[in-house]
C-alpha cells in the first residue's frame, strides 16, 4: 500500500463530476442545507467536515440521488442524480444494515455486483474475482467465508467498503466510514481511498476526525447548514471558519492549538 | 388515515346491504323453525293465521345461527313450532328470552325415533303425526277455528297418505340391490326405513363438520364394497366431497338434493320436496 | 402398526399431498423474507384482508385460487401502501385495516344465508376437497411465484439487507418491496385451500423460522426452510389420516413441533458449550 500522507489536487482540466448550484435540501419540509454551490472534478479527494446535523449526510444523499432537493440544480457524472447509480458507490452510515442476516462476508461484498448482473443470474466468476480483490484491498481477504454476525464494528465497515469497491465505481461517496474503527485501520482506509483518487476515481468522505483530514485530504468542505468554507486543509486552522462550522466549539487539532497562541 | 376511513365506509356499506337483505319478513302469528314445518302449519291453518319460518328456504337448519331479528319475531309470535331431537337446538336461547306465555310445541315428541335422529318428516307416516300435533296446538290457540282446523288437517293427512303410496310405487321401480344411499349428512334413516333403502354412509360425521382424511377413506371403502351407483350432495352445500368420493369409486354425482329446507318450485312445499327427493333418487339409481 | 401406504391408494389423498407440498414450497421460499424482514404480522394481515375477496370468489363461483389470488394480491398492495403512507404508527394502521376487511368478509358471508357449510373450509382449509382443476391452478401459481422469486432473488436480498445501500446502487426499494408483497399474496392464495386463512401465516413463518435457528448462510436457510415445510406438509397429511383430525391444523402442528425440537436442541447445545 503506497504510503501517501497527502494527495495533491488534480489539474483543473479534469472533467466535472459533481455540480451543484443553489441547492436547498432537507427532510419533511425542514431545510438542512441551503445555498449550496459545489464543483468537484474527477480524481478529487474531498473531505466533508462539520458537527452532527450540519448537513454532511444530507449533501451526500442529494448527490447520490436518495434525496431530491427543494431548490437548485444537481448534476452527477453528467446527468441527473440517481440515473448513474451503477457508476457510483455510496457507503451509508451503517445503522440501517441488518447485520443479523445469515450471510457470509462474500455474499455482502458480491451485492456490490448486483447492479451489474441481469435478473436471475447468480454471481459469475468475474464477480467473485472482483469481490476477492476488493476484500484484499481492505485487508480482509481472510474474512471471505465468515458469517457477518461474527464481525466486529471495524470489520463491518471494511466489508461495506469492499462492497463499494467491488462495484468498480467512478465516484465514491462515504458517510463516516471510519466510525467504530481503530486508528490503525482508519489510517489504512484513508490511504486506500486516497490511492483510489490518485488513480482517477473521485472520492468524497464525510468524517469527524480532523487530524486525519489534515493528514490526507487536499480539499476540505466545512459545513454548517451549507458550505461554510471550501479549500485546502489550512482552512481548518482558521478560527473564523471553525467558529462558523462548529458554532464556537474548537476541536483539539494539534496545529490549531499551536496557532491559537499566535492569534 | 384515508385507508382506515375507506375500510370503515366499506364495512358500513356491507352492513347496510345485509340489513336490507333481512327485515321485511313481518311478524307471523305462527313461527316455525324450518320451512318444512311452516308449510305443514300453513296447510292446516289456512287463512286464519299467518305463518313464517326462522330458517329461510335453502339454508342449512342444524348449523343455523339466529339473528336479533329472529328473537324479535319470536317474541311477537303466538305459537312456536319446533322439530326437536336437536335439529333446531339453537332455538333454545331464543325461547328462553321470549315471552314465557308463548306456547311451544315440539312435533317429534312422543313419536318413535331412530337413534335420536331428527329427520322424521322423511317418513310421510310420521309426518301425519306432525300434522296432528300442529292441529291440536292451533285449536288450543284459537278455539273458534276448531272446525276449520279439523277439516284442513283431515284433508292434508289424506294427501300425505296418497303421497306415501305414490312415492312407494316410484321407488319400486328401482331394483332392490341398487337401493343404496350415500348423502352429505345423516338425514335419511326414516326415509330408508319407510321406502326400503340401505344407508351406506354419509360424508359429514356431524352436520356441518367436514370429514377427516381417514373418515373419507373409510366412506370410499364402504361405497366400493356396497357398489353404490350414485352419491348425493345436498342443496345449499358444495359438491366437492361428493365428487371426490365419486371419482374414487366410479359412482355418479347427483347435486341439489333437498333435505331440511324447502327450495324453489317444485320443492317449495313439503309434498313437492318429497316428490323431488324421490324423483332424483329414482332417476339416479334405477 | 397401521399400513403406512394405505392412504396413498386414494386419489384424493394423492391430490391433498401434492397440494400440501406446493404450499410448502411456495410459502417456505417466500417465508424466508417474511422471517428475515419481520413481516409475519403483515403476512397475517394480508391473509385476513384477502378473506372478503375469497368469499366473493367463492360465491361468484370463480376458481378459489384465482379469485383468492386477486383478493390476496390486492390486499397485499393495499396494506403495503398503508404501511408506507400511514400517519399512524404502521402496525396500528395495518391492524385496523385488516381486521375491518376480515369483518367485511364475515358480514358478507353471513348475509348470504344459504351457504354456511363452507365457511369452515375457507377459514381452516379444506384439503380433501381439492379437485384436479384446483390443483392445476395452484401448481401454475406456485410456479409463477418460484420463478419470479428466482429472477429477483439477489436484488431482493440486497434491498432487504441494506435498503439505503441498495437504493444508492440503483435498486428501487419500492419496486422490490411491492413485488415481494405481491408474491406473498400469491403464496397465501395457493395456501388458503389447504390450511385456511387463519393458519396460513404459520406456513409462511414457522419453517423459515426453524431453519433460521440453525442456518449460517442464506443457502442453508432456504434449503432448511423448504425441507421443514415439505416434511411438515407430508407428515401432517399422513398423521391427519390416522388420527382423524383436520389436515391443515395437523400440518401446522407438525411444523411447530419441529420448531420446538430444534429450538430446544439448540438451547441445550448452547448451554453445554457455555458450561464447558
Amino acid at each position: 500500500m503506497p504510503d501517501l500522507a497527502r494527495v495533491s489536487s488534480p489539474p483543473v482540466s479534469e472533467p466535472v463530476v459533481i455540480e451543484l448550484r443553489g441547492v436547498r435540501a432537507g427532510y419533511d419540509g425542514r431545510t438542512v442545507i441551503d445555498n449550496v454551490d459545489l464543483t468537484v472534478r474527477r480524481g478529487e479527494f474531498v473531505a466533508l467536515v462539520g458537527a452532527n446535523g450540519a448537513g454532511k449526510s444530507t449533501l451526500l444523499k442529494v448527490i447520490v440521488g436518495l434525496l431530491r432537493p427543494y431548490e437548485g440544480s444537481v448534476s452527477v457524472l453528467g446527468s441527473a442524480p440517481g440515473t448513474s447509480a451503477r457508476r457510483l458507490a455510496y457507503l451509508p452510515q451503517a445503522e440501517t444494515v441488518h447485520w443479523d442476516y445469515p450471510l457470509r462476508v462474500e455474499d455482502v461484498v458480491l451485492m456490490g455486483r448486483v447492479a451489474h448482473a441481469g435478473p436471475g443470474r447468480g454471481p459469475s466468476s468475474v464477480d467473485r474475482d472482483a469481490a476477492r480483490s476488493a476484500l484484499g484491498r481492505v485487508q480482509a481477504d481472510d474474512l471471505m467465508q465468515r458469517p457477518i454476525q461474527a464481525l466486529s464494528g471495524g470489520q463491518r465497515q471494511r466489508i461495506l467498503l469492499a462492497r463499494t469497491l467491488a462495484s468498480d465505481p467512478e465516484l465514491l461517496l462515504l458517510d463516516e466510514p471510519a466510525t467504530g474503527v481503530d486508528p490503525a485501520t482508519e489510517e489504512q482506509l484513508m490511504s486506500l481511498l486516497g490511492d483510489l483518487a490518485s488513480h482517477g476515481r473521485t472520492v468524497l468522505v464525510s468524517t469527524h476526525d480532523l487530524a486525519s483530514v489534515m493528514a490526507h485530504f487536499p480539499r476540505v468542505l466545512a459545513m454548517n447548514g451549507g458550505i461554510v468554507a471550501d479549500g485546502d486543509a489550512s482552512i481548518l486552522r482558521d478560527d473564523a471558519i471553525l467558529r462558523r462550522t462548529y458554532g464556537g466549539h474548537r476541536p483539539g487539532a494539534p496545529q490549531h492549538i499551536a496557532d491559537e497562541h499566535h492569534a | 388515515m384515508r385507508a382506515i376511513l375507506l375500510t370503515a365506509a366499506l364495512a358500513l356499506g356491507a352492513a347496510t346491504l345485509t340489513a336490507c337483505g333481512l327485515g321485511g319478513n313481518g311478524n307471523p302469528q305462527i313461527l316455525a323453525t324450518t320451512t318444512i314445518l311452516a308449510d305443514m302449519a300453513k296447510q292446516v291453518a289456512g287463512d286464519r293465521m299467518t305463518v313464517g319460518s326462522i330458517v329461510p328456504a335453502g339454508a342449512h337448519v342444524e348449523e343455523y345461527e339466529p339473528r336479533p331479528d329472529d328473537a324479535r319475531r319470536m317474541s311477537e309470535a303466538k305459537l312456536v313450532i319446533t322439530n326437536g331431537l336437536d335439529l333446531d337446538k339453537w332455538v333454545e336461547p331464543l325461547l328462553r328470552n321470549a315471552k314465557t306465555a308463548t306456547p311451544v310445541i315440539t312435533v317429534t315428541d312422543g313419536l318413535p325415533d331412530i337413534a335420536g335422529n331428527p329427520h322424521m318428516w322423511f317418513d310421510p307416516a310420521l309426518s301425519r303425526g306432525y300434522v296432528l300435533k300442529i292441529r291440536d296446538a292451533l285449536i288450543a290457540l284459537d278455539p273458534p277455528g276448531r272446525d276449520v282446523y279439523m277439516l284442513s288437517a283431515e284433508k292434508y293427512s289424506l294427501q300425505l297418505l296418497t303421497l306415501e303410496a305414490e312415492l312407494k310405487a316410484k321407488v319400486d321401480t328401482i331394483p332392490p340391490e341398487r337401493r343404496k344411499l350415500v348423502t352429505s349428512h345423516d338425514a335419511f334413516p326414516y326415509f330408508a326405513r319407510a321406502f326400503g333403502f340401505e344407508i351406506v354412509g354419509f360424508a359429514e360425521p356431524e352436520p356441518g363438520k367436514p370429514p377427516s382424511a381417514g373418515e373419507l377413506a373409510k366412506l370410499v371403502e364402504e361405497v366400493r364394497s356396497a357398489n353404490v351407483p350414485a352419491i348425493f350432495s345436498e342443496a345449499g352445500g358444495s359438491a366437492q366431497l361428493a365428487e371426490t368420493v365419486a371419482k374414487e369409486t366410479g359412482a355418479k354425482v347427483v347435486t341439489d338434493l333437498p333435505t331440511d329446507s324447502l327450495l324453489d318450485r317444485p320443492a317449495d312445499s313439503y309434498i313437492g320436496l318429497m316428490r323431488v327427493v324421490v324423483d332424483k333418487i329414482v332417476a339416479a339409481l334405477k | 402398526m397401521p399400513d403406512l401406504l394405505e392412504p396413498l391408494q386414494y386419489a384424493f389423498v394423492q391430490r391433498a399431498l401434492l397440494a400440501a407440498v406446493l404450499v410448502a414450497l411456495v410459502c417456505a421460499s417466500v417465508g424466508v423474507f417474511v422471517v428475515l424482514r419481520g413481516l409475519a404480522f403483515l403476512g397475517d394481515a394480508i391473509a385476513h384482508a384477502a378473506f372478503p375477496g375469497v368469499v366473493i370468489a367463492f360465491l361468484v363461483k370463480i376458481n378459489i385460487v384465482i379469485g383468492g389470488s386477486i383478493a390476496a394480491v390486492a390486499s397485499a398492495l393495499a396494506i403495503g401502501a398503508v404501511a408506507r403512507r400511514s400517519g399512524l404508527k404502521e402496525d396500528t394502521a395495518i391492524g385496523v385495516v385488516f381486521s375491518g376487511m376480515f369483518a367485511i368478509g364475515i358480514v358478507l358471508f353471513s348475509s348470504i344465508r344459504t351457504y354456511t357449510g363452507d365457511l369452515l373450509g375457507i377459514l381452516f382449509g379444506d384439503v380433501l376437497g381439492v379437485s384436479a382443476d384446483q390443483l392445476m391452478v395452484a401448481a401454475i401459481t406456485a410456479a409463477v411465484v418460484l420463478v419470479a422469486l428466482w429472477i429477483i432473488w439477489r436484488q431482493l436480498v440486497f434491498v432487504s439487507f441494506d435498503p439505503i445501500g441498495a437504493a444508492a446502487a440503483g435498486l428501487s426499494t419500492v419496486r422490490y418491496d411491492t413485488l415481494l408483497l405481491g408474491l406473498i399474496g400469491l403464496a397465501i392464495a395457493v395456501s388458503v385451500q389447504i390450511v385456511g386463512v387463519v393458519l396460513v401465516v404459520a406456513m409462511l413463518v414457522t419453517p423459515a423460522a426453524t431453519a433460521r435457528l440453525l442456518a449460517q448462510d442464506l443457502r442453508a436457510l432456504v434449503v432448511g426452510a423448504l425441507l421443514v415445510a415439505v416434511l411438515s406438509s407430508v407428515a401432517g397429511i399422513w398423521l391427519s389420516y390416522y388420527i382423524n383430525a383436520a389436515s391443515g391444523g395437523t400440518i401446522v402442528l407438525v411444523a411447530t413441533t419441529l420448531f420446538g425440537l430444534v429450538w430446544t436442541g439448540r438451547t441445550i447445545a448452547r448451554s453445554r458449550v457455555a458450561a464447558a
